[in-house]
């Protein structure tokens, strides 16, 4: 427990949500991007344990984030956070490397679940 | 702060999907009604009753999530044939469906979705059940219950392992055996929440193909991407991993329930377990059939992890709308804000002609007039897009009809075919939103008033059911929509009677009236040709109120019908309250716009001319134009003003067209049309119902030039020059 984690999405009502669920099961949020090209800075400079990461978002969408962080770091672990009916985008995600992935609206047993199962 | 910010939202998004969801739910049951055996409509249905279920327990709505349950138990019920649509479940699942609706709009109104639901959801329980019975039998029907949950979970694994192999698969295993790596026949449940299935299962193959291969799928690849399945999957899958290896890597991805591994030896695949016993073999209808089968074959198993890899190729090329939600103030804002830009935008045009003008030679002016010309386009570009953000396709409004058509059709007895089309038709929110009721109501007067009684159909050598039919198109910078019904029509007699009777004219008034207009009776405050008062049409608000909204959208509604045959009413609506097209006139020193929807043609007449045609009756000047006599106004004469008449070597006039009546507006220039933003006139001249202190004007606007045009109100000026003169 106890793991530190960045969040991202550019939507500051969902990074709050999520912020809620992981902090209130013990978990410390450790960062917040608000697009990709934020969210690969961030995680150079705070080398978190996982990420979530939107998938739509200015900037730098969600699947070129996970493409960059995982040239720095090959055993990142993320979790992309999609809405319904982005799948092939979650899919691209996952071949990119992300971990796993949770559906908004979010259910806070899915988004725990996600998390410990990346983390183990 | 930031807490209840978040629900708020999150609440929205939860209301907007609940509401798309219960509308689908909604067309996929009448759907059903029509055609029960349909299963790609029972199977979407069913997903969105799931779907609300899992997104309302999640927002903790539990009693709705409840209601959604028992309706999805229902559903599950008749997808795997234990159950019958009948007309008695389709109301069911309506009942159920409306309660969602209730609940759905309390939370809305920001309540708590609580309600006496124990009727509904008892019903819905034994219907599930199929016990016709009460609650003596509760017991019974829990065991029931229990029955089915554990149903899904015991399928055996023991036995026929239902995978069907062909000889590249058997190949594949027995050299793989022959390697040394393990054969492992793999069961996959995902867990009842899972979203996004497909995805699910690509990571599940995604995972296996790190540690070997995957030979074979049930559902297959393509299946499995296009979520052609319920929970399960089956798959033999070769590896040198061991299975406990294997299992934790499966069971590791999130929402899967259950996984089941069975190690098999090749033989035990391709024969004792296979569905496919090896006598088939010798069938001759298999050899020929095998060519066939290991072409599909090699592709399937050699690609098993490219197919998966190929989704995220494949899925780009369908045709995906990626949208985001704007609130409608927002729009409404940027409208505002174009509209100024495009008063702005004539403004600079007409400071560039001056400068033109004045320094013909400067290179300057070029270039402005180059600038405004580009501001122009882009302009022009803005307003456009941000017209069409706003535009929503009439089917969202359509689309809760069927059920009020049906459910009308069963409350008066009468059979009938209801037939929209044109759905996709774009046209204003604002529209959209104001022309629900209207429609409601000339819908149920199709039904009540329009479609007549079976027998009376029969007797009458017609289809026993009615047609109705709902339309709606774009003509020019209009929308159309059509209300047509093949019941009785209307007749004039009837309605001569009527107004007689209840002194709306006399006979020598109607006398010299054309049937057309005898018709347009039917849009009168207060007259209603139905003998009968029902509760479907109700009695008061009648077709005057439709008139008048529409009316108050900037439209036109006329009815044509045939006695006997049917009637069609045809509503002419802008596309956008926001703009008009107008045509922009002068009289009085003052710029008037006229909607060019109510124009129907300009006149000049010679100065020499004018003793010839105008002609004074009963103290006003009328024109006779094509054998129809033409009243004449100016708008001296419409506000009270006093008429500088220049003496003009012509006289100008606008024919306008309202209510089947013309009249002729005599101004003093034609300016030309124009694309005008309206504005309102404020509460104190705008006070009351239609600018109340000011008759005839519907609005204002700013033109280019900095100066304001008032924007004509055609509808009440013929009323109200039908009423001076009536009065004479």
């Amino acid at each position: 427990m106890g793991a530190r984690i960045l969040i991202v999405d550019d939507a500051a009502f969902m990074r709050m949500m999520i912020k809620n669920i992981l902090t209130s099961n013990g978990y410390e949020v450790v960062g917040e991007a608000e697009n990709g090209l934020q969210a690969v800075e961030k995680y150079k400079e705070l080398k978190p344990d996982l990420v979530t990461m939107d998938i739509t978002m200015p900037e730098m969408d969600g699947i070129a984030a996970v493409k960059e962080i995982k040239k720095i770091d090959p055993n990142a672990r993320i979790i992309m956070c999609s809405a319904m009916g982005q799948q092939s985008m979650v899919i691209e995600a996952i071949q990119a490397g992300a971990k796993d992935f949770i559906v908004k609206p979010f259910n806070p047993q899915r988004v725990l679940e996600a998390v410990e199962k990346a983390l183990s | 702060m930031g807490d209840t910010y978040d629900t708020s939202q999150y609440i929205s998004i939860f209301l907007s999907e609940a509401e798309d969801q219960l509308e689908k739910i909604e067309q996929a049951l009448l759907e059903l009604e029509k055609e029960s055996d349909n299963k790609e409509v029972l199977n979407e249905m069913f997903r969105y009753f799931h779907t609300l279920k899992g997104s309302s327990a999640a927002m903790g709505f539990t009693l709705m999530s409840e209601v959604a349950h028992k309706g999805e138990n229902i559903l599950d019920k008749i997808r795997k044939g234990e159950m019958e649509v009948t007309s008695d479940i389709v109301d069911l699942m309506f009942e159920c469906l409306d309660t969602l609706n209730a609940m759905k709009d309390m939370i809305e109104n920001g309540e708590e979705p609580v309600m006496d639901v124990d009727e509904l959801l008892e019903k819905l329980e034994k219907a599930a059940s199929g016990t016709p019975s009460s609650s003596t039998d509760k017991k019974e029907k829990e065991e029931v219950k229990e029955e089915q949950k554990e149903e899904p979970q015991e399928r055996s694994f023991e036995g026929d392992i239902g995978i069907e192999l062909n000889e590249y698969d058997k190949l594949v295993l027995e050299e793989a055996e022959q390697k040394g790596l393990n054969i492992y026949y793999i069961e996959v449940t995902l867990s009842s929440e899972t979203l996004m299935k497909a995805v699910r299962a690509f990571m599940v193959f995604n995972k296996l193909k790190e540690m070997g291969e995957v030979v074979k799928s049930v559902p297959d690849a393509s299946d499995l991407e296009a979520e052609k399945f319920d929970r399960d999957f089956k798959l033999i899958f070769i590896s040198k991993e061991d299975k406990d290896v294997v299992y934790k890597a499966i069971a590791n991805i999130s929402e899967i329930e259950r996984v089941e591994i069975k190690p098999l030896k090749a033989k035990e695949a391709i024969s004792g377990k296979g569905s496919q016993p090896l006598e088939e073999k010798t069938v001759p209808k298999e050899e020929t059939k095998k060519e066939q089968d290991v072409k599909k074959v090699e592709k399937t198993a050699q690609t098993q992890p490219k197919a998966a890899k190929d989704k995220a190729q494949a899925k780009p090329q369908k045709k995906q709308e990626h949208t985001i939600r704007v609130s409608i103030e927002k729009l409404d804002v940027l409208l505002n804000l174009v509209g100024e830009l495009v008063i702005d935008r004539s403004k600079l045009a007409q400071i560039g002609e001056i400068l033109e003008a004045r320094y013909k030679e400067s290179e300057i002016s070029d270039e402005l007039r180059d600038t405004v010309s580009h501001i122009e386009r882009i302009a022009n570009d803005l307003q456009e897009n941000i017209m069409k953000a706003r535009m929503l396709p009439i089917g969202q409004l359509f689309s809760r009809f069927p059920r009020m058509m049906r459910d009308l059709s069963r409350k008066m007895g009468k059979k009938i075919n209801f037939i929209m089309s044109g759905e996709d038709t774009e046209l204003d929110r604002t529209v959209i939103e104001e022309m629900g009721d209207l429609l409601i109501h000339l819908l149920r007067n199709a039904v009540d008033h329009g479609i007549e009684p079976e027998e009376e159909r029969i007797a009458k050598g017609k289809d026993p059911v009615g047609t109705i039919k709902l339309s709606a198109r774009h003509e020019e910078s209009h929308i159309i929509i059509e209300i047509e019904d093949d019941g009785g029509g209307i007749d004039p007699e009837k309605i001569k009677e009527a107004a007689i009777r209840k002194g709306f004219a006399t006979p020598e008034e109607l006398s010299r009236l054309s049937d057309e207009e005898i018709i347009n009776f039917i849009f009168l405050p207060g007259f209603s040709s139905a003998k009968k008062v029902t509760d479907v049409s109700g009695r008061g608000v009648g077709l005057d109120a439709v008139k008048d909204g529409i009316e108050r959208l900037k439209g036109q509604i006329e009815v044509e019908s045939v006695p006997g045959k049917g009637s069609k009413f045809i509503l002419k609506l802008p596309l956008t309250l926001a703009i008009i097209k107008a045509l922009l006139v002068e009289a009085i020193n003052i710029t008037f716009a006229i909607p060019l929807i109510s124009v129907e043609e300009i006149i000049r007449i010679k100065n020499e001319e004018i003793p010839s045609r105008v002609k004074m009756v009963k103290g006003h000047r009328v024109i006779k134009l094509r054998g129809m006599v033409l009243p004449l106004v100016s708008m001296g004469e419409i506000f009270d003003m006093e008429d500088k008449e220049k003496d003009p070597d012509r006289m100008l006039i606008v024919v306008v067209k309202a209510d089947q009546r013309k009249l002729g507006i005599i101004v003093d220039e034609l300016i030309g049309g124009q694309d005008v933003v309206i504005k309102s006139l404020g509460a104190y001249l705008g006070k009351g119902r239609l600018f109340g202190k000011i008759p005839g004007l519907a609005g204002s606007t700013i033109l280019g030039s900095g100066k304001v045009a008032l924007i004509l109100d055609i509808a009440t000026l013929v009323k109200d020059i039908e009423k001076k003169t009536r009065r004479e």
